[in-house]
Protein backbone atom coordinates (compact mmCIF):
# COMPACT_ATOMS: atom_id res chain seq x y z
CA UNK A 1 0.00 0.00 0.00
CA UNK A 2 1.41 2.87 -1.28
CA UNK A 3 1.06 6.53 0.73
CA UNK A 4 -2.12 8.24 -0.53
CA UNK A 5 -0.39 11.56 -2.96
CA UNK A 6 -2.35 14.92 -1.20
CA UNK A 7 -4.44 16.03 -3.70
CA UNK A 8 -4.50 19.95 -5.08
CA UNK A 9 -5.40 22.52 -3.39
CA UNK A 10 -9.80 22.87 -4.15
CA UNK A 11 -12.63 23.86 -2.60
CA UNK A 12 -14.69 21.55 -0.02
CA UNK A 13 -18.13 20.19 -1.05
CA UNK A 14 -20.04 22.63 0.52
CA UNK A 15 -18.29 25.90 -0.16
CA UNK A 16 -18.81 24.36 -3.47
CA UNK A 17 -22.72 24.49 -3.70
CA UNK A 18 -22.53 27.91 -2.15
CA UNK A 19 -20.21 29.17 -4.61
CA UNK A 20 -22.80 27.55 -7.33
CA UNK A 21 -25.28 28.92 -5.44
CA UNK A 22 -24.16 32.41 -5.82
CA UNK A 23 -23.23 31.97 -9.47
CA UNK A 24 -26.57 31.11 -10.52
CA UNK A 25 -27.97 33.90 -8.60
CA UNK A 26 -25.86 36.00 -11.03
CA UNK A 27 -23.64 37.10 -8.55
CA UNK A 28 -19.99 38.16 -10.19
CA UNK A 29 -18.10 38.08 -7.05
CA UNK A 30 -18.42 34.34 -6.90
CA UNK A 31 -17.54 34.07 -10.64
CA UNK A 32 -14.22 36.06 -9.73
CA UNK A 33 -13.52 33.51 -6.46
CA UNK A 34 -13.89 30.91 -8.80
CA UNK A 35 -11.37 32.38 -10.88
CA UNK A 36 -8.88 32.76 -7.69
CA UNK A 37 -9.11 29.20 -6.96
CA UNK A 38 -9.10 27.67 -10.52
CA UNK A 39 -7.86 30.13 -13.11
CA UNK A 40 -4.24 29.55 -12.71
CA UNK A 41 -4.65 25.70 -13.01
CA UNK A 42 -7.14 25.67 -16.03
CA UNK A 43 -5.00 28.19 -18.28
CA UNK A 44 -2.11 26.17 -17.60
CA UNK A 45 -3.91 23.24 -18.76
CA UNK A 46 -5.33 25.35 -21.71
CA UNK A 47 -1.95 26.07 -22.27
CA UNK A 48 -0.17 22.91 -22.07
CA UNK A 49 -3.24 21.56 -24.57
CA UNK A 50 -2.89 24.58 -27.28
CA UNK A 51 0.89 25.66 -26.76
CA UNK A 52 -0.55 29.49 -27.50
CA UNK A 53 -0.59 32.33 -25.05
CA UNK A 54 -3.67 34.11 -26.81
CA UNK A 55 -5.58 30.58 -27.89
CA UNK A 56 -5.36 29.87 -24.19
CA UNK A 57 -6.56 33.03 -22.90
CA UNK A 58 -9.51 32.67 -24.66
CA UNK A 59 -10.03 29.07 -24.13
CA UNK A 60 -10.36 30.14 -20.20
CA UNK A 61 -12.54 33.07 -20.85
CA UNK A 62 -14.98 30.98 -22.61
CA UNK A 63 -14.95 28.41 -20.72
CA UNK A 64 -15.57 30.75 -17.90
CA UNK A 65 -18.36 32.39 -19.72
CA UNK A 66 -19.67 28.62 -20.47
CA UNK A 67 -19.82 27.56 -16.56
CA UNK A 68 -21.20 31.67 -15.82
CA UNK A 69 -24.10 31.06 -18.44
CA UNK A 70 -24.91 27.16 -17.79
CA UNK A 71 -24.61 27.82 -13.91
CA UNK A 72 -28.48 27.44 -13.34
CA UNK A 73 -28.12 24.06 -15.64
CA UNK A 74 -25.24 21.90 -13.27
CA UNK A 75 -26.84 19.60 -11.56
CA UNK A 76 -24.24 16.75 -11.62
CA UNK A 77 -24.59 14.91 -8.40
CA UNK A 78 -21.00 14.05 -7.09
CA UNK A 79 -19.45 16.34 -9.61
CA UNK A 80 -17.58 19.36 -8.15
CA UNK A 81 -17.61 22.79 -10.01
CA UNK A 82 -13.53 22.35 -10.91
CA UNK A 83 -14.25 18.76 -12.88
CA UNK A 84 -16.72 20.64 -14.57
CA UNK A 85 -14.54 23.96 -15.33
CA UNK A 86 -11.39 21.61 -16.36
CA UNK A 87 -13.33 19.33 -18.34
CA UNK A 88 -15.15 22.14 -20.68
CA UNK A 89 -11.52 24.33 -20.75
CA UNK A 90 -10.09 20.74 -21.95
CA UNK A 91 -12.81 20.32 -24.81
CA UNK A 92 -12.85 23.81 -25.87
CA UNK A 93 -8.81 23.83 -25.97
CA UNK A 94 -8.78 20.64 -27.39
CA UNK A 95 -10.82 22.29 -30.44
CA UNK A 96 -9.21 25.07 -30.64
CA UNK A 97 -5.19 23.65 -30.86
CA UNK A 98 -3.77 24.56 -33.77
CA UNK A 99 -2.40 21.03 -35.98
CA UNK A 100 1.49 22.20 -34.88
CA UNK A 101 0.16 21.53 -31.09
CA UNK A 102 -1.67 18.72 -31.39
CA UNK A 103 2.01 16.58 -33.04
CA UNK A 104 3.53 18.66 -29.52
CA UNK A 105 0.71 17.97 -26.94
CA UNK A 106 0.64 14.31 -27.95
CA UNK A 107 3.46 13.81 -25.33
CA UNK A 108 2.83 14.39 -22.24
CA UNK A 109 3.62 17.57 -20.92
CA UNK A 110 6.36 18.31 -18.41
CA UNK A 111 4.85 16.79 -15.31
CA UNK A 112 4.70 18.51 -11.91
CA UNK A 113 1.99 19.08 -9.41
CA UNK A 114 0.94 15.38 -10.11
CA UNK A 115 4.15 13.66 -10.83
CA UNK A 116 4.58 11.76 -7.97
CA UNK A 117 0.78 9.78 -8.50
CA UNK A 118 1.31 9.37 -12.35
CA UNK A 119 5.29 8.08 -11.87
CA UNK A 120 3.48 5.36 -9.85
CA UNK A 121 1.43 3.83 -12.55
CA UNK A 122 2.57 1.29 -15.38
CA UNK A 123 4.03 3.18 -18.79
CA UNK A 124 0.90 1.56 -20.60
CA UNK A 125 -1.69 3.37 -17.79
CA UNK A 126 0.79 6.72 -17.71
CA UNK A 127 1.22 7.37 -21.53
CA UNK A 128 -2.79 5.93 -22.28
CA UNK A 129 -4.21 8.26 -19.83
CA UNK A 130 -1.71 11.55 -20.91
CA UNK A 131 -2.54 10.54 -24.66
CA UNK A 132 -6.67 10.91 -23.48
CA UNK A 133 -5.96 13.88 -21.58
CA UNK A 134 -3.38 16.12 -23.27
CA UNK A 135 -3.51 14.69 -26.19
CA UNK A 136 -7.46 13.85 -26.73
CA UNK A 137 -6.78 10.56 -28.74
CA UNK A 138 -9.23 8.04 -28.80
CA UNK A 139 -8.58 4.64 -27.73
CA UNK A 140 -8.28 3.35 -30.50
CA UNK A 141 -5.54 6.19 -31.96
CA UNK A 142 -3.90 5.95 -28.61
CA UNK A 143 -3.52 1.64 -29.40
CA UNK A 144 -1.74 2.45 -32.63
CA UNK A 145 0.33 5.18 -31.04
CA UNK A 146 1.19 2.83 -28.45
CA UNK A 147 1.78 -0.52 -30.43
CA UNK A 148 -1.10 -1.84 -28.33
CA UNK A 149 -4.56 -3.75 -28.87
CA UNK A 150 -7.37 -1.43 -27.81
CA UNK A 151 -8.82 -3.51 -25.26
CA UNK A 152 -5.12 -3.30 -23.63
CA UNK A 153 -5.55 0.89 -24.38
CA UNK A 154 -9.32 0.42 -21.85
CA UNK A 155 -8.09 -1.68 -19.50
CA UNK A 156 -4.76 0.79 -18.67
CA UNK A 157 -7.06 3.68 -18.91
CA UNK A 158 -9.35 2.00 -16.62
CA UNK A 159 -7.04 0.74 -14.09
CA UNK A 160 -5.05 4.24 -14.12
CA UNK A 161 -7.98 6.58 -13.39
CA UNK A 162 -8.70 3.58 -10.57
CA UNK A 163 -5.07 3.64 -9.23
CA UNK A 164 -4.90 7.68 -8.98
CA UNK A 165 -7.64 8.08 -7.65
CA UNK A 166 -6.21 5.58 -4.56
CA UNK A 167 -3.37 7.63 -4.93
CA UNK A 168 -4.86 11.12 -4.49
CA UNK A 169 -7.37 10.27 -2.19
CA UNK A 170 -7.74 8.11 0.78
CA UNK A 171 -10.11 5.24 0.32
CA UNK A 172 -12.62 6.85 3.02
CA UNK A 173 -12.83 9.64 0.88
CA UNK A 174 -13.71 8.24 -2.63
CA UNK A 175 -17.48 9.06 -3.14
CA UNK A 176 -16.91 12.78 -2.32
CA UNK A 177 -13.10 13.25 -2.76
CA UNK A 178 -12.00 16.17 -0.35
CA UNK A 179 -8.61 17.57 -1.27
CA UNK A 180 -6.29 17.99 1.80
CA UNK A 181 -3.42 20.01 0.80
CA UNK A 182 -0.96 21.05 -1.61
CA UNK A 183 1.52 18.28 -3.22
CA UNK B 1 -23.36 -4.32 -22.11
CA UNK B 2 -20.72 -5.42 -19.91
CA UNK B 3 -18.20 -4.57 -22.47
CA UNK B 4 -18.94 -1.05 -22.98
CA UNK B 5 -18.97 -0.67 -19.13
CA UNK B 6 -15.57 -1.35 -19.27
CA UNK B 7 -15.53 1.56 -20.91
CA UNK B 8 -16.28 3.93 -18.14
CA UNK B 9 -12.80 5.14 -17.66
CA UNK B 10 -12.59 6.18 -21.82
CA UNK B 11 -15.52 7.72 -21.86
CA UNK B 12 -14.94 9.78 -19.03
CA UNK B 13 -11.53 10.98 -20.85
CA UNK B 14 -13.81 11.58 -23.76
CA UNK B 15 -11.51 8.65 -25.15
CA UNK B 16 -14.22 6.75 -27.44
CA UNK B 17 -14.38 6.42 -30.95
CA UNK B 18 -17.07 7.31 -32.72
CA UNK B 19 -18.66 4.27 -33.61
CA UNK B 20 -19.10 3.45 -29.88
CA UNK B 21 -20.09 6.89 -28.51
CA UNK B 22 -23.91 6.75 -29.39
CA UNK B 23 -24.43 3.48 -27.42
CA UNK B 24 -22.20 4.76 -24.65
CA UNK B 25 -24.61 7.93 -24.53
CA UNK B 26 -27.43 6.11 -24.22
CA UNK B 27 -26.19 3.78 -21.32
CA UNK B 28 -25.20 6.57 -19.50
CA UNK B 29 -28.66 8.25 -20.57
CA UNK B 30 -29.79 5.41 -18.71
CA UNK B 31 -27.82 3.62 -16.21
CA UNK B 32 -27.55 5.69 -13.21
CA UNK B 33 -24.81 3.22 -11.60
CA UNK B 34 -22.92 3.56 -15.31
CA UNK B 35 -23.43 7.37 -14.48
CA UNK B 36 -22.42 7.63 -10.98
CA UNK B 37 -18.99 5.08 -12.44
CA UNK B 38 -18.36 7.90 -15.06
CA UNK B 39 -18.61 10.83 -13.00
CA UNK B 40 -16.18 9.44 -10.69
CA UNK B 41 -13.75 8.95 -12.84
CA UNK B 42 -14.47 12.74 -14.61
CA UNK B 43 -13.54 13.54 -11.05
CA UNK B 44 -10.43 12.06 -10.93
CA UNK B 45 -9.56 12.64 -14.50
CA UNK B 46 -9.87 16.79 -13.39
CA UNK B 47 -7.02 16.56 -11.59
CA UNK B 48 -5.16 15.88 -14.60
CA UNK B 49 -5.24 19.74 -14.98
CA UNK B 50 -3.07 19.50 -12.11
CA UNK B 51 -0.21 18.10 -14.26
CA UNK B 52 -0.01 20.61 -16.70
CA UNK B 53 3.20 23.00 -15.81
CA UNK B 54 2.37 25.83 -13.57
CA UNK B 55 2.15 28.88 -15.37
CA UNK B 56 1.08 32.00 -14.29
CA UNK B 57 -2.18 33.71 -15.71
CA UNK B 58 -2.05 36.77 -17.17
CA UNK B 59 -2.92 39.45 -14.88
CA UNK B 60 -5.61 40.89 -17.42
CA UNK B 61 -7.37 37.59 -17.51
CA UNK B 62 -9.22 38.30 -14.46
CA UNK B 63 -11.29 41.48 -15.80
CA UNK B 64 -10.95 40.07 -18.82
CA UNK B 65 -13.63 37.15 -17.82
CA UNK B 66 -15.60 39.11 -15.32
CA UNK B 67 -16.10 41.56 -18.46
CA UNK B 68 -17.12 38.94 -20.58
CA UNK B 69 -19.56 37.74 -17.90
CA UNK B 70 -21.14 40.15 -18.10
CA UNK B 71 -22.17 40.33 -21.68
CA UNK B 72 -23.52 36.52 -21.51
CA UNK B 73 -25.34 37.10 -18.52
CA UNK B 74 -28.31 34.77 -18.47
CA UNK B 75 -31.74 36.95 -18.61
CA UNK B 76 -33.67 34.19 -16.70
CA UNK B 77 -31.25 34.51 -13.81
CA UNK B 78 -32.39 32.32 -10.85
CA UNK B 79 -34.16 33.36 -7.80
CA UNK B 80 -31.85 35.52 -5.62
CA UNK B 81 -31.99 35.05 -1.98
CA UNK B 82 -34.39 38.16 -1.48
CA UNK B 83 -37.03 37.17 -3.73
CA UNK B 84 -38.04 33.83 -5.62
CA UNK B 85 -39.00 34.90 -9.44
CA UNK B 86 -42.70 34.91 -8.86
CA UNK B 87 -42.12 37.03 -5.05
CA UNK B 88 -40.04 39.49 -7.57
CA UNK B 89 -42.47 40.53 -10.21
CA UNK B 90 -44.88 40.92 -7.33
CA UNK B 91 -42.61 42.88 -5.33
CA UNK B 92 -42.28 44.65 -8.41
CA UNK B 93 -46.32 45.03 -9.03
CA UNK B 94 -46.41 46.40 -5.11
CA UNK B 95 -43.39 48.13 -5.23
CA UNK B 96 -44.66 51.66 -5.43
CA UNK B 97 -47.94 50.55 -2.50
CA UNK B 98 -44.83 49.21 -0.54
CA UNK B 99 -43.01 52.32 -0.78
CA UNK B 100 -45.73 54.28 -0.20
CA UNK B 101 -46.45 52.23 2.93
CA UNK B 102 -43.20 52.62 3.93
CA UNK B 103 -43.43 56.13 4.43
CA UNK B 104 -46.43 56.04 5.98
CA UNK B 105 -44.44 53.87 8.65
CA UNK B 106 -41.98 56.38 8.52
CA UNK B 107 -44.83 58.38 10.68
CA UNK B 108 -46.06 55.69 13.09
CA UNK B 109 -42.13 54.92 13.95
CA UNK B 110 -40.97 58.71 14.50
CA UNK B 111 -43.52 58.33 17.04
CA UNK B 112 -41.77 55.39 18.21
CA UNK B 113 -38.15 55.88 17.32
CA UNK B 114 -36.78 57.79 13.92
CA UNK B 115 -33.77 55.85 13.96
CA UNK B 116 -36.14 52.55 13.44
CA UNK B 117 -37.88 53.87 10.35
CA UNK B 118 -34.41 55.35 9.14
CA UNK B 119 -33.12 52.35 8.76
CA UNK B 120 -36.41 50.38 7.47
CA UNK B 121 -36.10 53.40 4.31
CA UNK B 122 -32.46 52.25 3.77
CA UNK B 123 -33.97 48.92 3.55
CA UNK B 124 -36.35 49.35 1.44
CA UNK B 125 -34.53 52.07 -0.82
CA UNK B 126 -32.11 49.52 -1.01
CA UNK B 127 -34.36 46.54 -2.56
CA UNK B 128 -35.87 49.35 -5.00
CA UNK B 129 -32.71 49.94 -6.82
CA UNK B 130 -32.66 46.66 -6.90
CA UNK B 131 -35.92 46.46 -8.64
CA UNK B 132 -35.11 49.36 -10.73
CA UNK B 133 -31.73 47.89 -12.00
CA UNK B 134 -33.43 44.55 -12.54
CA UNK B 135 -36.10 46.37 -14.73
CA UNK B 136 -33.84 48.12 -16.70
CA UNK B 137 -31.95 44.83 -17.44
CA UNK B 138 -35.27 43.45 -18.57
CA UNK B 139 -35.86 46.56 -20.64
CA UNK B 140 -32.65 45.98 -22.41
CA UNK B 141 -34.02 42.38 -22.93
CA UNK B 142 -37.24 43.33 -24.26
CA UNK B 143 -35.43 45.87 -26.70
CA UNK B 144 -32.74 43.34 -28.03
CA UNK B 145 -35.93 41.21 -29.22
CA UNK B 146 -37.64 43.98 -31.38
CA UNK B 147 -36.26 46.35 -33.47
CA UNK B 148 -35.05 46.75 -37.33
CA UNK B 149 -32.27 44.73 -37.25
CA UNK B 150 -33.30 42.24 -35.51
CA UNK B 151 -33.29 38.21 -37.61
CA UNK B 152 -35.56 35.37 -35.88
CA UNK B 153 -35.05 31.65 -36.50
CA UNK B 154 -37.54 28.69 -35.25
CA UNK B 155 -36.12 25.81 -34.73
CA UNK B 156 -38.07 22.50 -34.91
CA UNK B 157 -37.79 19.19 -35.08
CA UNK B 158 -38.49 18.00 -38.88
CA UNK B 159 -42.66 19.23 -38.91
CA UNK B 160 -43.11 19.41 -35.24
CA UNK B 161 -43.48 22.31 -33.31
CA UNK B 162 -40.03 25.06 -32.72
CA UNK B 163 -38.81 24.25 -29.30
CA UNK B 164 -35.97 27.00 -29.81
CA UNK B 165 -36.06 30.49 -30.97
CA UNK B 166 -33.01 32.57 -31.59
CA UNK B 167 -32.82 36.31 -32.26
CA UNK B 168 -30.34 37.86 -33.51
CA UNK B 169 -29.95 41.68 -33.06
CA UNK B 170 -27.41 42.44 -35.78
CA UNK B 171 -27.35 46.29 -33.43
CA UNK B 172 -26.58 44.88 -30.20
CA UNK B 173 -24.53 42.40 -31.91
CA UNK B 174 -26.15 39.12 -29.43
CA UNK B 175 -28.48 36.04 -30.35
CA UNK B 176 -31.12 36.32 -27.81
CA UNK B 177 -31.79 31.95 -27.51
CA UNK B 178 -35.31 30.96 -26.17
CA UNK B 179 -35.18 27.37 -25.75
CA UNK B 180 -38.61 25.68 -24.35
CA UNK B 181 -38.98 21.85 -23.88
CA UNK B 182 -35.63 20.69 -24.47
CA UNK B 183 -34.65 18.11 -21.89
CA UNK B 184 -31.19 19.56 -20.06
CA UNK B 185 -28.07 18.11 -21.82
CA UNK B 186 -26.69 15.05 -20.20
CA UNK B 187 -23.39 15.62 -18.15
CA UNK B 188 -20.32 16.59 -20.01
CA UNK B 189 -22.91 17.90 -22.74
CA UNK B 190 -23.57 21.07 -24.22
CA UNK B 191 -26.09 22.48 -26.63
CA UNK B 192 -24.52 24.20 -29.36
CA UNK B 193 -25.99 26.34 -32.46
CA UNK B 194 -24.64 26.56 -35.80
CA UNK B 195 -24.90 29.28 -38.52
CA UNK B 196 -25.37 27.75 -41.90
CA UNK B 197 -24.36 29.13 -45.33
CA UNK B 198 -24.40 27.98 -48.97
CA UNK B 199 -21.65 30.07 -49.61
CA UNK B 200 -19.74 27.92 -46.73
CA UNK B 201 -18.70 24.49 -46.85
CA UNK B 202 -18.77 24.08 -42.76
CA UNK B 203 -21.34 25.16 -40.36
CA UNK B 204 -20.10 27.86 -38.47
CA UNK B 205 -20.29 27.73 -34.42
CA UNK B 206 -23.14 30.26 -32.85
CA UNK B 207 -22.12 29.19 -29.53
CA UNK B 208 -23.19 26.63 -26.69
CA UNK B 209 -26.56 26.60 -24.37
CA UNK B 210 -28.16 24.18 -21.90
CA UNK B 211 -31.27 24.33 -20.62
CA UNK B 212 -32.46 24.34 -17.08
CA UNK B 213 -34.25 21.30 -15.71
CA UNK B 214 -37.32 22.39 -17.14
CA UNK B 215 -36.27 22.22 -20.21
CA UNK B 216 -35.87 25.79 -20.51
CA UNK B 217 -33.31 28.54 -21.27
CA UNK B 218 -33.09 32.44 -22.33
CA UNK B 219 -29.58 33.25 -22.85
CA UNK B 220 -27.95 36.37 -24.34
CA UNK B 221 -25.01 35.15 -26.18
CA UNK B 222 -22.08 37.39 -28.03
CA UNK B 223 -22.20 37.36 -31.91
CA UNK B 224 -18.45 35.92 -32.83
CA UNK B 225 -16.45 37.63 -35.61
CA UNK B 226 -16.63 33.92 -37.31
CA UNK B 227 -20.62 34.42 -37.60
CA UNK B 228 -20.54 38.08 -38.23
CA UNK B 229 -17.97 37.22 -41.90
CA UNK B 230 -20.78 35.63 -43.26
CA UNK B 231 -21.94 37.25 -45.85
CA UNK B 232 -25.56 35.22 -46.16
CA UNK B 233 -26.69 33.01 -43.35
CA UNK B 234 -29.55 30.57 -44.50
CA UNK B 235 -30.48 28.27 -41.50
CA UNK B 236 -29.50 27.72 -37.72
CA UNK B 237 -29.09 24.31 -36.58
CA UNK B 238 -28.90 22.72 -33.03
CA UNK B 239 -26.57 19.79 -32.01
CA UNK B 240 -25.61 17.93 -28.28
CA UNK B 241 -21.61 18.18 -28.28
CA UNK B 242 -19.61 18.01 -25.48
CA UNK B 243 -19.18 20.89 -22.70
CA UNK B 244 -17.49 23.05 -24.42
CA UNK B 245 -18.17 22.75 -27.83
CA UNK B 246 -17.16 21.42 -30.94
CA UNK B 247 -15.36 22.92 -33.85
CA UNK B 248 -17.71 21.21 -36.13
CA UNK B 249 -21.06 19.15 -35.57
CA UNK B 250 -20.29 16.03 -34.48
CA UNK B 251 -23.74 15.01 -35.08
CA UNK B 252 -26.97 15.15 -37.41
CA UNK B 253 -29.08 18.64 -36.33
CA UNK B 254 -31.84 17.79 -33.96
CA UNK B 255 -33.18 21.02 -34.44
CA UNK B 256 -32.94 23.32 -37.61
CA UNK B 257 -35.03 26.31 -39.17
CA UNK B 258 -34.49 29.53 -41.60
CA UNK B 259 -33.68 32.84 -40.79
CA UNK B 260 -36.21 35.61 -41.32
CA UNK B 261 -36.83 38.93 -40.46
CA UNK B 262 -38.98 39.78 -37.62
CA UNK B 263 -41.22 42.10 -39.00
Amino acid sequence: MVDPVARPDARPADDDARLLARLVAGDERALGSLYDSYGAVVYGLALAITQDPPTAESVVTDAFADVWREARSFQRPGATLFAWLSHTVRSLALARRAPSARASTAQPPAASQLALALERLAPVERQSVELAYFGGLSRSEIARALGETEVTVAVALRSAMERLRDLVTPPSSHVTPRMVANV
Amino acid sequence: MSDLRALAAAYALDAVDASERAALDALHAQDAEFRREVEAFREVGALMAYAAPTVAAPSALRDRILGEARSVRSITSAPTARATPAARSRWVTVAPWLAAAACAAFAVFAYNGMQQARDAMVALSGELTQVRTELQEKDRTITAFMGPEVHVVSLAEGSNKPTARVFWNHTRNVFIVTAFNIPRAPDGKTYQLWAISKALKAPVSMGTFNTDEEGRATIIVPVGTDVNAIDVVELCAMTLEPAGGSPGPTETPRLVGSWRHTD
